[in-house]
């Protein structure tokens, strides 16, 4: 059963997953999308991205994105821009509300 | 022989994500404005791994890196492929080429300003991503144009290109070619949501430089090794490029 079928609980999600990677922050996380049977997007700080349609196993899907978010730490935040001088307020990063709309351009 | 003393209009041609179609439709739109009677250099900025003699079927001896180390003077680099069009090749293999240390960014201006003298317009084709070499040929063209393809990372990674070059460089004009699109509607549809993404949280609206439609002629024109303009003008895709480049023209 997907986990969208199986009554997906964001919160148990977000509680789940801060207590596998606590050093990552969650401020914001989302399930995007006009149609939600089509397009579910799970966005983890940087912009770890998922179709939770597409997966069938929660355990798999906090296990990919604390992968990917344990990659991106090693590869320094700024992974998605390589000037590394910039500051926190002049950060050319793409935040995860930038790939959230980016994302939701397909969706529509 | 090089014309001498015109100013051109520099452009780059970036995209983020590799194999949108950044080479061929900078060889393309390069070809188009030589059929035109303007005076076009194309260069290969992808320092290390050339691509465009590769998709011209060139048999080249020399390239950049012999400049950059002056080991031979620019002018004498440039290969002539039609009338009206010349080009600057890359080297093959040559990655500390891919990194510009500030004692080849000040050889490579020098470099690129002299060949550049003489000619209506030079193209750079940049390299994929954000690296040091992309973000430098796009500060020292005068335009940037971002190839988009409709797919979620290829639309991330323009955005993250848009994004780094009006943080770090103070870029705000961008025009959008939108590649491979099922259709005009459907490549102006990308271009009009990336833009209100681009306005509301970066503050600025880029400019539409044109939609190129999917078409099977350009894969079999790049196996030929040569530009899909030539090898099947009436395609959708020539007729596209041909459109944009009048417009690009019209809109000077």
């Amino acid at each position: 059963m997907k986990i969208a079928e199986s009554g997906f609980s964001k919160e148990k999600f977000l509680e789940d997953i801060e207590q596998k990677a606590p050093h990552f922050s969650f401020h914001t996380i989302r399930v995007p999308g006009k149609n939600k049977e089509n397009l579910g997007l799970v966005l983890i700080d940087i912009g770890i991205c998922y179709e939770i349609n597409t997966m069938t196993d929660s355990k798999a899907l906090i296990e990919m994105a604390c992968a990917g978010l344990n990659k991106a730490k090693a590869e320094g935040k700024n992974r998605i821009c390589h000037v590394t001088h910039a500051t926190r307020e002049e950060s050319c990063h793409v935040t995860v509300e930038e790939k959230a709309d980016l994302f939701t351009l397909f969706a529509s | 022989m090089q014309p001498q003393n015109r100013t051109p209009i520099t452009l780059c041609i970036s995209s983020g994500k590799g194999g949108v179609g950044k080479t061929s439709l900078s060889v393309n739109f390069a070809f188009a404005l030589a059929h035109k009677s303007k005076k076009v250099l194309l260069i290969d900025g992808d320092l290390g791994l050339a691509n465009i003699d590769v998709l011209l079927g060139l048999q080249v001896s020399h390239n950049i890196e012999e400049a950059i180390k002056g080991d031979k003077a620019p002018a004498n680099l440039l290969v002539p492929i039609v009338p009206d069009l010349h080009v600057l090749p890359a080297s093959s293999g040559a990655p500390q080429l891919a990194t510009l240390s500030q004692e080849k960014q000040n050889s490579l201006k020098g470099i690129l300003d002299t060949v550049a003298d003489g000619f209506d317009f030079v193209i750079i084709d940049s390299a994929a991503g954000i690296g040091e070499s992309v973000l430098w040929f796009n500060n020292w063209a005068r335009k940037n144009v971002i190839i988009i393809s409709p797919d979620p990372t290829s639309l991330t990674d323009a955005y993250a290109l848009i994004k780094v070059l009006y943080k770090r460089d103070g870029k705000k004009i961008f025009y959008l070619l939108i590649n491979n699109a099922k259709s005009k509607k459907e490549g102006l549809d990308i271009f009009n949501k990336l833009s209100l993404v681009v306005d509301k949280f970066l503050g600025f609206t880029p400019k539409i430089f044109g939609v190129v439609p999917q078409d099977s002629n350009v894969v079999r024109a790049i196996r030929n090794q040569k530009p899909f303009l030539l090898h099947t003008p009436e395609s959708r895709a020539s007729r596209a490029v041909k459109s944009l480049t009048t417009t690009f023209l019209q809109n000077l």
